[in-house]
């Protein structure tokens, strides 16, 4: 793992645990806007555009096989015990990304004739019918980026380059 | 992960890798059945494949638990590794399901793009999709573990 992000010239440390969950944070607050922007009718019909926009901006952050800015090494390399950190991290995302499917199943009723969305007012009936993508849509990207989040998230503070 | 299962007081034996992969494409042929009958809106057909569905995923689930079982470092280890294969292939899924959306948009944007026999089918399928979706994330660690595990030796 980096001990520091590039952002044009700038050299960010990340090498203490808590700057890395900040940024973990605020990726994921931006990714979490996003897609309720797109779900409340913000971004109109153009919402394959969004999709693809959101996830580049996550990978650029958290992936690891072409980005230059890439955090981490490549998803499942490294020795015998990286790769079972790999695969443990991997596993606590699965569980995340089904909470993330059954929600969208539950919001997937808002879309076939119900009682609630006639009752509802215009915006209202546009996120309801929108949920269950916009649960889909972040399944995607915690599925991209999750087990990455969660390197970030638990390895102890590194010591800073010189 | 046990040598055989109970079915009705009766025992049967799944020491065999065969099995157990006979096993798994039962469970899936019988989802995909139902899912193709619903799409389709069958009726009768409809609830006779739900119920073989339900037989094969309880007999499934029965026998290959719910992945949140003990066991020793080996066995987690390797259950974290079905994990990281089947979370993989879940990304594809997650697409297919957000493109069975779009399809839907573009079944109200433009009628007359499809032929209306097709338009049923079409509305039913992100319901069709997301219900595979949560199928899939649900059995596909315990698949990948029944499918690749080798031979084990029969309980006496």
């Amino acid at each position: 793992m980096k001990t520091e992000l590039s952002i044009g010239n700038n050299r960010l440390s990340i090498a203490s645990r808590s700057r890395r969950r900040g940024l973990v944070a605020i990726v994921y607050l931006m990714l979490a806007v996003l897609i309720a922007a797109w779900s409340a009718g913000v971004f109109g019909k153009v919402h394959s555009f969004a999709i693809i926009g959101i996830v580049a901006i996550a990978f650029k952050f958290f992936d690891s096989r072409n980005s230059p800015g890439a955090l981490l090494g490549a998803v499942g390399s490294g020795d015998e015990r990286e790769r079972q950190r790999w695969d443990h991290a991997h596993s606590v995302a699965y569980d995340w990304i089904s909470w993330m499917l059954i929600a969208a199943l539950f919001m997937a009723w808002f879309r076939s004739p119900n009682p609630v969305v006639p009752v509802l007012g215009s915006a209202g009936k546009t996120i309801a019918e929108n949920f269950a993508a916009a649960m889909l849509m972040g399944g995607l990207i915690l599925n991209f980026t999750l087990p990455q989040a969660i390197f970030l998230w638990t390895e102890p503070d590194m010591e800073a380059q010189q | 992960m046990n040598a055989e299962i109970t079915l009705f007081g009766k025992r049967i034996s799944m020491a065999s890798r065969a099995r157990r992969r006979a096993l798994v494409v039962f469970l899936y042929v019988t989802f995909a059945a139902w899912i193709v009958g619903f799409c389709c809106g069958l009726r009768y057909a409809f609830f006779v494949l739900i119920f073989l569905y339900m037989i094969a995923l309880l007999l499934f689930s029965g026998y290959a638990g719910t992945g949140a079982e003990g066991g020793d470092e080996r066995e987690i280890h390797r259950r974290d590794h079905a994990y990281f294969v089947a979370h993989k292939q879940m990304g594809w899924l997650l697409v297919v399901a957000l493109f069975a959306y779009s399809v839907q948009g573009l079944n109200n944007l433009f009628p007359q793009l499809f032929p209306p026999a097709y338009r049923g089918i079409l509305e039913a399928l992100p319901f069709g999709v997301l219900m595979a979706l949560i199928t899939m994330n649900a059995t596909l660690p315990a698949a990948i573990l029944l499918w690749t595990e080798p031979d084990m030796e029969e309980q006496q």
